[in-house]
């Protein structure tokens, strides 16, 4: 094996595949990060329990030759020290040569490193994809979707399916949907899926979403995603990303979600945030996070907070109020997290009472929705 | 004249009784022990209230005829001859022929004794006067009666703690005597009520079963070990079973009971991280020796002892269990699972959404179910008769060890039958293997491994059985003085105060002798050149933290209890955690590290690897066998 490749390329690729590499392991060669050179390019692939990346540094890009190839090959190199001693590097190519008892040596400028490398047969194999479970949507639309759901997960392996996001698919539009059971959110779009692909029931870890999302961050272009048992890929330019998919049902939402509401308020997405905002500088220091809002006809949201030996404070937020008068109680953080999803100037927040969940909308928008389940107080 | 003389005696005899007879425990120790020394082979105590109404010893002894029984309470009457100056002989000597008029003198007893031929004697005394004496009728033996202890020295009574602690200290006694001579049977009964009563057939298990009851009894393991100078003989219980103080560990010298802290620490040491933190475990050990080796020459009511070639005793003690649990599966079976005690909840609540919740109005009908239901609801349950108390039986934090604790197991102890206490069929080993054939089927909770085996499946805590094997990597490591060190490419510093920097000064030769190379950068900072090349890919950075925090902390510290510790330290730190998904290789990889260990039962905290249910337990909690 033995080829030279564009520094700065590579240092890029390496990064990326990073994400994927374990940190702690029983199975010692996951921590390693896999390279193999064809004549297409030099791919890198990293992988841990959850996921596993494979970068394609193209032998040519935009009239750039990046990879100059003598003899494939394929090597696994000990992922931490690989990267900092790629990032650190001094000139603008490097000359990479394994021997066939994977010993290999990183040349660069007057820089020369050997490092002990592993056998890539010990490496696990990628999961094999059929692509008749396909559909595909823009890298953007696919980000938004992310971050408007992937804060909602369960952060509790016990919570089994919950610590994922619900990817579903019915006549062409996708909808996810993320709970730990205390808030819910909801997302969807249309896709370009083949007619009559429905998809049920996958459960993405949120873990491996919101890897994704970062993954994805500076990609433009559209994204194919394709499907199989137990495993999910998606596919960008020079990119595959595959996450394992959470096994078992995940519960019906839907029945939850309320349908309309006895108190409707509209109000501005950036005022209400801020003051909530203000509000959890006191709540953070109680032992519940809590923040009341009391809504009034007379077309304010009052957003109190009061923590033992800490203070309170009270604000008013002007709002256009239709309905009962009404208060209730919730974890700001919730809150926070749900008002930063949200794209639109204003919200639409539907109350049916203050025990029961109550729904955040974007005003202008039906895809896109949160729901917080509030806090009995006594 | 007479009289003053008299005085002066009574007076003596409760001067002695302050040394003799501290509480009714000392009583029934004094008692017992003649009872034994008149080769009694069944003794029977029973107490009321604490042994402060009354306390009644019977024995089936060579009693005592008419002329005997009046001389018994004549202080210094004995009628032991010195024997051989064995060890104990020495003990008793300050209170020779002490015991019967020093008790007499601060109680009401009456004593009836006879030798089997001729008429019994009843003597009557009250604060040691002679009230009357009689002949009456009694098969062979003696039996004395202590009412109303320290009537007639107020202070002393005073003194007496609750019923509760005395009935403990006098089972105490009596269980002490009973590990110590498996040949007698005792029985103690407390306000009419039996604790415990011991066969008497020789063997100690049996003793142990009747003071521990069956749970501990079936996990004991029995060993016995010789060398030139020592006979070794005991039980061990096996791990899982523990305590919240060492005085579970009994030692036996020439069939005393004694007090030594050198031998139950080298028992601890056996055990090592066998057992969690804080915790003690039970076992017998009767030791056998020369006299000449043993020096009493301590407080006798301590019982405690000196002794010559003590550390080739304590190498044995210490090698024989240590080859004990290699010995054993120390996997332990599930047990019935803990009573939770509902919590008074006055916080605001996070409500859940409910998907599967049936509509609130049928919510609101469903009633807790009847009190039987929920008892066997419980899935683990063993022993259905176990009375449902809110302390599980195995997890007593009494501080006396014969205290009775489970009234069920007391009642079930067979007097005259053989109790049934076989272990399980695959123990132990065979061909050293320390661990069954494991196959990883899932994980639950991101946190336990399910396996199955032949014999039912298993529960792993992933991070317990990581850690352990990390912790034997390290220290072998460490203690070869393996120096592969791996250069760091971009070197760590570590700032710290003055004073810290100063302690670390004074350990850069010991860790740089571990592979991990610091060098003073001016100030209190270093920096970190190299770290052991053992040390986990991807771990590194957070080891090297670690240990130098522990160091910083750690004042003066031997190599060799840094080299455990810091092995236990960083095999925690490095090792994968919970609520972490783990893949099937993954789950594969970590059993087949597992079963190489040398100990792969408990992480090096003592928390258990492995927690065994067995095809048979599982075929009893679904009712396929009965
Ligand atoms: N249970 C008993 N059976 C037979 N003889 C007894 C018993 N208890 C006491 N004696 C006799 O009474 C004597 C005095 O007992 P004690 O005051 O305890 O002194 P010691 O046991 O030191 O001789 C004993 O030496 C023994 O002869
Ligand atoms: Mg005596
Ligand atoms: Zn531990």
């Amino acid at each position: 094996m033995k080829f030279r490749i564009s520094r700065s390329a590579l240092t890029d690729a390496v990064s990326q595949v990073s994400k994927a590499v374990s940190n702690k392991t029983t199975v010692p060669i996951l921590t390693g990060i896999k390279a193999t050179v064809d004549e297409n390019g030099l791919w890198l692939t990293g992988s841990n329990s959850d996921l596993t990346i494979q970068v394609c540094i193209p032998t040519r890009q935009d009239d750039k030759e990046l990879v100059k190839m003598e003899t494939m090959g394929s090597v696994v190199l000990p992922g931490r020290i690989f990267s900092d001693i790629v990032r650190k590097l001094p000139g603008d190519e490097v000359e990479w040569v394994v021997d066939d008892r994977w010993k290999t040596v990183l040349r660069s400028e007057q820089a020369q490193f050997e490092l002990k490398g592993l056998d890539p047969e010990e490496y696990p194999r990628l999961p094999q994809f059929q692509e008749d479970q396909m559909f595909s949507l823009p890298s953007d639309l696919l980000k938004s979707m992310i971050r408007q759901t992937g804060f909602a997960v369960s952060t509790s392996e016990a919570r089994g399916v919950l610590t994922g996001v619900l990817w579903r698919m019915e006549e062409g539009r996708l909808t996810f949907v993320a709970t730990d059971s205390h808030r819910l959110s909801r997302r969807q779009a249309d896709v370009e899926a083949p007619e009559g692909l429905t998809v049920e029931n996958m459960v993405v870890p949120g873990k491996s979403q919101s890897e994704l999302g970062k993954i994805l961050a500076d990609r433009t272009g559209w994204v194919d995603v394709i499907l199989s048992e137990n495993q999910m890929m998606v596919r960008a330019d020079n990119l595959l990303f595959f996450s394992r998919l959470l096994d078992g049902p995940y519960p019906d939402t839907n029945r939850v979600i309320p349908q309309g509401g006895k108190t409707e308020v509209r109000v501005s997405t950036k005022e209400i945030l801020q003051s909530v905002d203000r509000a959890a500088l006191i709540s953070r220091d109680g032992r519940d996070n809590v923040i009341k809002w009391t809504v009034k006809k007379e077309g304010v949201v009052q957003v109190h907070s009061a923590a033992q030996d800490v203070g309170s404070v009270l604000e008013e937020v002007s709002a256009q109020v239709d309905g009962e008068e009404m208060s209730l109680s919730f974890n700001a953080q919730y809150m926070l997290d749900a008002l930063r999803a949200v794209d639109s100037d204003e919200i639409q927040i539907l109350l049916t009472g203050a025990m029961t969940p109550f729904l955040i909308q974007p005003a202008d928008r039906e895809d896109a929705l949160h729901l917080i389940v509030p806090i009995r107080t006594r | 004249m007479g009289k003053i003389r008299l005085m002066d005696e009574r007076l003596a005899n409760q001067i002695a009784a302050g040394e003799v007879v501290e509480r009714p425990a000392s009583v029934v120790k004094e008692l017992v022990e003649n009872a034994l020394d008149a080769g009694a082979n069944q003794v029977n105590i029973s107490i009321e209230e604490g042994g402060i109404r009354s306390i009644r010893v019977v024995d089936n002894g060579f009693g005592m005829d008419r002329e005997d029984v009046q001389l018994a309470f004549e202080r210094h009457a004995t009628s032991k001859i010195v024997r051989e100056r064995d060890l104990f002989s020495i003990r008793s000597l300050g209170f020779r022929g002490e015991a019967l008029p020093s008790i007499a003198s601060v109680s009401k007893m009456t004593l009836i004794s006879s030798t089997g031929e001729g008429p019994a004697t009843r003597l009557m005394l009250e604060g040691g006067q002679l009230i009357s004496e009689e002949e009456t009728a009694r098969s062979r033996g003696t039996e004395v009666l202590v009412e109303d202890l320290f009537f007639n020295t107020p202070a002393r009574l005073k003194y007496l703690k609750t019923v509760n602690t005395e009935v403990s200290h006098v089972a105490d006694v009596v269980g002490r005597l009973a590990l110590a001579r498996p040949k007698i049977s005792f029985s103690l009964a407390h306000n009419g009520r039996e604790l415990f009563r011991t066969l008497g057939d020789g063997k100690l298990n049996h003793v142990v079963y009747a003071l521990y009851g069956k749970q501990v009894a079936r996990k004991s393991l029995p060993f016995s070990a010789e060398d030139p100078d020592f006979t070794l003989e005991g039980l061990a219980v096996r791990p899982e079973v523990t305590r919240s103080n060492r005085s579970y560990i009994s030692v036996i010298i020439n069939g005393r009971f004694v007090r030594s802290l050198p031998i139950t620490q080298a028992v601890l040491r056996a055990y090592d991280t066998l057992l969690p933190i804080g915790r003690y475990p039970i076992a017998v050990l009767s030791i056998g020796m020369d006299p000449k080796l043993v020096d009493v020459n301590v407080h006798p009511s301590k019982l405690e002892v000196r002794l010559s070639k003590e550390k080739e005793l304590f190498r044995l003690i210490e090698g024989e269990l240590k080859g004990l649990f290699q010995k054993h599966v120390l996997i332990p079976d599930a047990a019935a699972p803990r009573r939770e005690r509902p919590t008074v909840e006055s916080r605001p609540v996070q409500q859940r959404l409910q998907w599967d919740a049936p509509p609130p109005a049928a919510k609101q009908s469903v009633t807790p179910p009847p009190a039987e239901v929920r008892e066997t609801a419980a899935p683990f349950a063993t022993e259905a008769k176990s009375p449902p108390s809110p302390s599980p039986r195995l997890e007593d934090e009494q501080s006396h060890p014969y205290q009775q604790e489970e009234a069920s197991s007391l009642e079930q102890t067979p007097s005259k039958q053989e109790p049934q206490l076989s272990e399980r069929p695959s123990d132990p080993t065979e061909a050293g293997e320390r661990l069954p054939d494991l196959t990883p089927l899932s994980q639950i909770h991101g946190t336990y491994i399910i396996a199955q085996s032949e014999d039912g499946f298993y529960i792993m805590d992933q991070h317990a059985a990581h850690e352990r094997i990390y912790y034997e990597t390290f220290y072998r490591r460490m203690k070869e003085q393996d120096t592969r060190q791996q250069p760091l490419l971009i070197p760590m510093t570590v700032e710290c105060t003055p004073a810290e920097a100063e302690v670390i000064g004074n350990w850069l030769p010991r860790l740089s002798q571990m592979g991990l190379e610091l060098e003073p950068f001016g100030g209190a900072t270093f920096l970190v050149r190299s770290h052991p090349g053992w040390f986990p890919a991807g771990s590194e950075e957070e080891l090297i933290r670690e240990v130098l925090d522990w160091i910083k902390k750690g004042e003066n510290m031997d190599w060799a209890r840094f080299r455990d510790d810091g092995a236990k330290m960083m095999a925690c730190k490095a090792a994968i955690k919970a609520n972490r998904h783990l893949r099937r290789d993954e789950m594969e990889s970590l059993i087949r590290q597992l079963k190489a260990c040398e100990s792969p039962y408990t992480c090096p905290h003592g928390r258990p690897i492995l927690i065994h249910f067995s095809t048979y337990e599982i075929e009893k909690m679904f009712k396929r066998v009965m």
